[in-house]
């Protein structure tokens, strides 16, 4: 150690020129208002601080992200906002439900037969839809919500109306019975002549005018039956 | 109370600024530091309202971080690198501005306050003129150089606390400190030969 300072104390020697012009410089002082200028600079710091605008507290920089997805936010809910408010094309499945009471046509029971009916019978009869006045959808209708609940609506009809049917042992298969008997009018659900049968391509929404025709001639059997094992 | 705070250590003054936000201890320490830092800035940059303003920064730095501030380190040591920091960024900042500048590098606007030290004018004048001469001198070193090499020879600082105040070793501050010491000399040698 003490070799160490010997070598460093040779070379400030060598420098020894250098070194006195250095110490002798002229120390330089602060002027005499530093002080005061420092007080009234960090008042105004403190001062800014306490004022600082709303906007530039949000826009601070570790609000900047936060700030930024709540505006992502916000304009993804004005832009679902504006959507919603476009009309649906298709009327929603009440509505279609109270259009097909409206344009219900006669019953398809042949009116020869006596009106005596079961109370049961009765409230299907006024249950059921007609078929829909204009059944070939338009293919390329965005309002699917309307489309899809119709269906939808119409099986959970089809199986109240399952529930409430007292069937009296005819057996509850109405699938085979339907395919026993054929629709006697040979019209079907779109009113074109032809098979009862038919493939009807995919279409949107034939379902529920089918189960609804299924439903029908379910009923007038039924019925029939019920009158002959009256008499 | 005032009394007592003047009495205490730069470490005891900023535990209590820390511990108390004594505004009063805040005081001291400015009062206390800023003449050494003042010159050691001007000497470093080469100009006095700048050095007053990186000074004045240093404080402002100090007041608002004090918490950064650790116990196990020297005041002076955690102050110095505050300004030196600050001198530096403004040097580079000089030279960008230089850079981007028509008029390029103008070393006549530096200025110089000397205090009286009651001469007579021929050897004021001999004195400003060597003083000058100095300074021009040291802002032609390097900036790692000069840095060190003021510490050390005008500020008068170990080199234990050169090593803290750099954050480099105490070998590579004497050899810094040389290669200041040789580049000086090379730039001295026409006031030395006299």
């Amino acid at each position: 150690m003490p070799m160490q300072n010997n070598i460093y104390n040779k070379d400030e020697e060598q420098y020894k020129n250098v070194i006195d012009s250095l110490k002798q410089l002229p120390h330089v002082d602060a002027p005499p208002d530093f002080e005061m200028n420092l007080k009234r600079r960090l008042n105004n710091i403190k001062y800014e601080r306490e004022k600082r605008p709303f906007w530039a507290f949000l826009f601070e920089r570790p609000l900047i992200p936060a700030a930024s997805v709540a505006a992502l936010i916000l304009i993804v809910l004005a832009v679902s906002l504006v959507q919603n408010d476009i009309e649906a094309p298709f009327p929603k499945p009440d509505s279609l439900t109270a259009q097909i009471e409206k344009s219900k046509p006669e019953d398809s029971v042949t009116e020869k037969e006596p009106v005596i009916e079961p109370k049961k019978s009765e409230n299907l009869a006024s249950e059921r839809p007609a078929p829909r006045q204009n059944p070939r959808p338009l293919r390329k209708e965005t309002a699917s919500a309307a489309q899809e609940s119709a269906p939808v609506a119409s099986n959970d009809i089809l199986r109240q109306q399952l529930r409430e049917l007292d069937l009296h042992g005819f057996g509850s298969d109405l699938d085979k019975n339907l395919r026993a008997r054929p629709n006697p009018g040979g019209i079907n659900e779109y009113g074109n002549p032809g098979s009862n049968v038919s493939f009807d391509e995919f279409r949107l929404g034939p379902a529920p005018d089918r189960s609804l025709n299924m439903i029908r001639s379910k009923t007038d059997s039924i019925r029939r039956n019920w009158l002959r094992r009256i008499k | 109370m005032s009394k007592n705070l003047s009495e205490l250590t730069d470490e005891e003054l900023i535990a209590e600024f820390q511990a108390n936000n004594t505004v009063e201890a805040y005081e001291i320490l400015v009062r206390r530091y800023k003449d050494p830092l003042t010159n050691f800035v001007f000497r470093f940059v080469g100009d006095k309202d700048v050095s007053t303003d990186v000074v004045q920064d240093t404080m402002i730095r100090f007041y608002l971080h004090k918490d950064s501030y650790k116990s196990f380190a020297k005041f002076s040591t955690w102050i110095y690198t505050i300004a030196t920091n600050l001198a530096k960024n403004e040097l580079k900042r000089r030279k960008r501005k230089r850079l981007f500048s028509i008029h390029g590098n103008n070393d006549d606007e530096q200025t110089f306050d000397i205090t009286d030290s009651g001469h007579t004018p021929d050897v004021l004048a001999d004195s400003e003129i060597k003083n000058r001469i100095i300074q021009k001198a040291l802002a032609k070193v390097k900036p790692v150089y000069r840095e060190v090499v003021i510490l050390r020879d005008v500020q008068d600082l170990s080199y234990e606390e050169i090593a803290e105040i750099t954050g480099l070793s105490i070998g590579t501050v004497k050899s810094r400190i040389n290669r200041g010491r040789a580049q000086l000399q090379k730039l001295l040698k026409p006031i030395y030969k006299e």
